[in-house]
């Protein structure tokens, strides 16, 4: 066995700082964490649980408009994160495999979303799909409704949610290399044996990494949606949305209720993220089956 | 089954990786792709095997024309240089895929298989996972893998590459003689002469995509086309020289007999280690004065490495180990070094 490096206590590296610095930051650390992180989000959980379980659940079920937010965001995620999932596969596949005019340039568009506001990415789906927009005529006179429709709320969800999954894979692709895939094709397998029976199970732990993140963001998702879904309550509103509603109209109850379960939510994916990391290090597990 | 290459030619951007490359494997033998990397011997398996498709030329398979058949469809066996095994399957799946992929029947799969791990010495670890088996064993699991269809021929990248020498040796060994029993056309990639000429029944020899000379490894060796060759395949002592008619006069040795050459001109002339002798008086003999610095045991024979005392150029020497005992050489030593045999090229090959 090889002594893994990392598991040196950084004391042991670093001798020389004093124990008065080492206590400063890392009090300070730890106290911007609790500030800005750990008190905001127990007093939601507080807020939300002050009246009691019972009251709780009332506010959470016991309107009709708030059960369809949760309804609308559950049913929107999964829809956003499986069209990341076929453009994510398909984008880290053509950029770790290939080198093509123009390469750079795509790299750089798939981190657009991250850089732009997701307010601005909800204005280019009103410019596309809004009445006066490049496709709104064409899709009314077929009777297609785009705009303020799921339709729109899952591709604005999907734009900004875009980079997570292409981004996770690419690095998994380029380190594990396309011997295996050409191996498989020179064996005889077709296009579609190579890809489900080797680079699938090749990229499963960075795949189901990627989905993850896509997810969390995905459920939490305000911007973008906020500017293409009408807000209609009972319609298009999703759990943000509700959220930041029901708090305009002072329903604290409600508001912190719902706000908890979007919270407990992005909970679960950390604990999820956080138990894959431990589980299949995705770098580590690129690496084996060579020399 | 014979493969044919004719007249290919591969470039990578601004890189030319074959240049009208052509060539012959007759059918059963087994041929090493001999050269420095770089030199395209890579290219031209991957261009054989269907996994490149080259810009120009043909390949053929018998008397088939397979140029712009794929990977898939060839029935080619190809081994990679770091064996490419599918890590998420066991050695039994591994070595099935080809089956498994051309719908064969699972009892003949798992027949098939039991007789490669049988044909591989690997018997009993079909359950192990690539990372669970050391180099050597996964290098055979790669073989078996690749012989599992029964492909018409067999193509290997640098298959003992990133092994050990011991292992090495015998898993070279080990092709050769599955080689001998099954006689399925082979070509294999390789940089190391000793490993070209241990196994191959022929040696094809590139330099920057072209071909510089194919044929049997001993043909080869006794009679290299150019200077490039010989001093691919092995240490070689270097003098200047001059060729006359009458033979090579070496700048330093007073007369040495060679085969006589047609042009007069300056030149290199070339002496492999074991074509030169160590006396211990030159008494007028052609020859060069020079010290023992280093003897180094080398398998069958052992390396003496002189000085050259005028030039201080270092000089080569093979020699069994029996005559060195018997002349009693040692470091320090000053001896006579006469050549039995020089080597004399054009300079179009001196870069």
């Amino acid at each position: 066995m090889v002594k893994d490096t990392r598991t040196i206590p950084i004391h042991q590296i670093r001798k020389g700082e004093p124990a008065w610095v080492k206590a400063l930051l890392i009090t300070g650390a730890i106290g911007i964490l609790v500030i800005l992180i750990g008190i905001p989000v127990l007093h939601v959980f507080y807020r939300a649980f002050e009246n009691g379980l019972k009251a709780y659940w009332t506010s959470l079920t016991g309107n009709r408009d708030t059960l369809h937010s949760i309804w609308l965001t559950l049913s929107i995620a999964p829809r956003a994160v499986l069209l990341n999932l076929i453009f994510g596969v398909a984008a880290a596949w053509a950029v770790a495999r290939f080198r093509f005019p123009g390469r750079t340039f795509f790299l750089a568009l798939i981190d657009l979303p991250l850089a732009i506001s997701p307010v601005v990415a909800g204005l280019f789906f009103v410019l596309l799909f809004g009445m006066n927009g490049w496709f709104g005529e064409w899709l009314d006179a077929h009777g297609l409704q785009v705009l303020f429709g799921t339709p729109a709320l899952v591709l604005a969800t999907s734009f900004v949610t875009l980079p997570f999954i292409v981004r996770e894979l690419i690095p998994v692709m380029e380190a594990y290399g396309d011997e295996e895939e050409l191996a498989g094709i020179s064996l005889g397998a077709s296009g579609w044996q190579m890809f489900w029976r080797i680079t699938l199970p090749n990229i499963r732990w960075g795949l189901l990494y990627g989905m993850i993140l896509c997810n969390a963001r995905a459920m939490g998702e305000y911007g973008a949606v906020y500017m293409i879904s009408g807000r209609i309550s009972g319609l298009n509103d999703t759990m943000p949305l509700r959220v930041e509603k029901l708090f305009q109209e002072y329903d604290m109850a409600g508001a912190f209720a719902l706000a908890s379960l979007l919270t407990l939510l992005s909970l679960v994916t950390l604990g999820l993220k956080t138990f894959l990391d431990k589980k299949y290090p995705v770098h580590e597990k690129s690496k084996e089956g060579q020399e | 089954m014979s493969i044919t290459v004719k007249n290919v030619s591969k470039r990578f951007g601004h890189f030319q990786a074959l240049d009208r490359v052509s060539m012959e494997v007759p059918s059963g033998t087994l041929v090493a792709l001999l050269g420095p990397s770089g030199s395209g011997k890579t290219t031209l398996l991957r261009v054989i095997a269907g996994l490149e498709t080259p810009d120009d030329g043909t390949v053929l398979y018998q008397d088939q024309e397979v140029t712009s058949q794929s990977a898939r469809d060839r029935n080619v066996g190809f081994v990679f240089q770091h064996y490419a095994l599918f890590r998420h399957m066991t050695v039994f799946d591994n070595i099935g895929f080809g089956l498994s992929v051309r719908k064969w029947p699972k009892e003949k799969i798992a027949q098939r298989v039991n007789e490669l791990l049988h044909l591989i010495r690997l018997e009993g670890l079909e359950g192990r996972y690539p990372n669970q088996l050391s180099g050597g064993q996964r290098q055979r699991v790669a073989l078996a893998r690749a012989l599992a269809a029964q492909p018409k021929v067999l193509l290997l990248d640098e298959p003992f590459g990133a092994l050990d020498a011991k292992v090495r040796i015998e898993l070279r060994e080990w092709l050769r003689r599955l080689h001998d029993e099954i006689h399925v056309t082979s070509i294999f990639v390789t940089h190391d002469q000793d490993e070209a000429f241990a196994v191959a029944d022929r040696v094809v020899v590139l330099r920057d995509g072209r071909i510089e000379q194919m044929g049997p490894p001993t043909e080869v060796y006794e009679h290299p086309a150019n200077a490039f060759v010989m001093d691919f395949l092995g240490q070689v002592n270097v003098f200047q020289g001059t060729a006359s008619e009458s033979g090579p006069q070496i700048t330093g040795f007073s007369d040495v007999k060679g085969t006589p050459v047609k042009d007069f001109c300056s030149n290199t002339i070339y002496v492999r280690p074991f074509d030169l002798d160590i006396v211990h008086e030159l008494n007028g003999q052609a020859g060069l004065a020079g010290k023992i610095i280093h003897i180094t045991p080398a398998g069958g024979v052992v390396r003496v490495h002189l000085q050259d005392l005028h030039s201080t150029a270092r000089v080569l020497v093979e020699m069994n180990f029996a005559r060195l005992k018997e002349m009693g050489l040692t470091v320090g030593k000053q001896v006579g070094i006469v050549p039995k045999k020089a080597r004399i090229f054009t300079p179009d090959y001196m870069i």
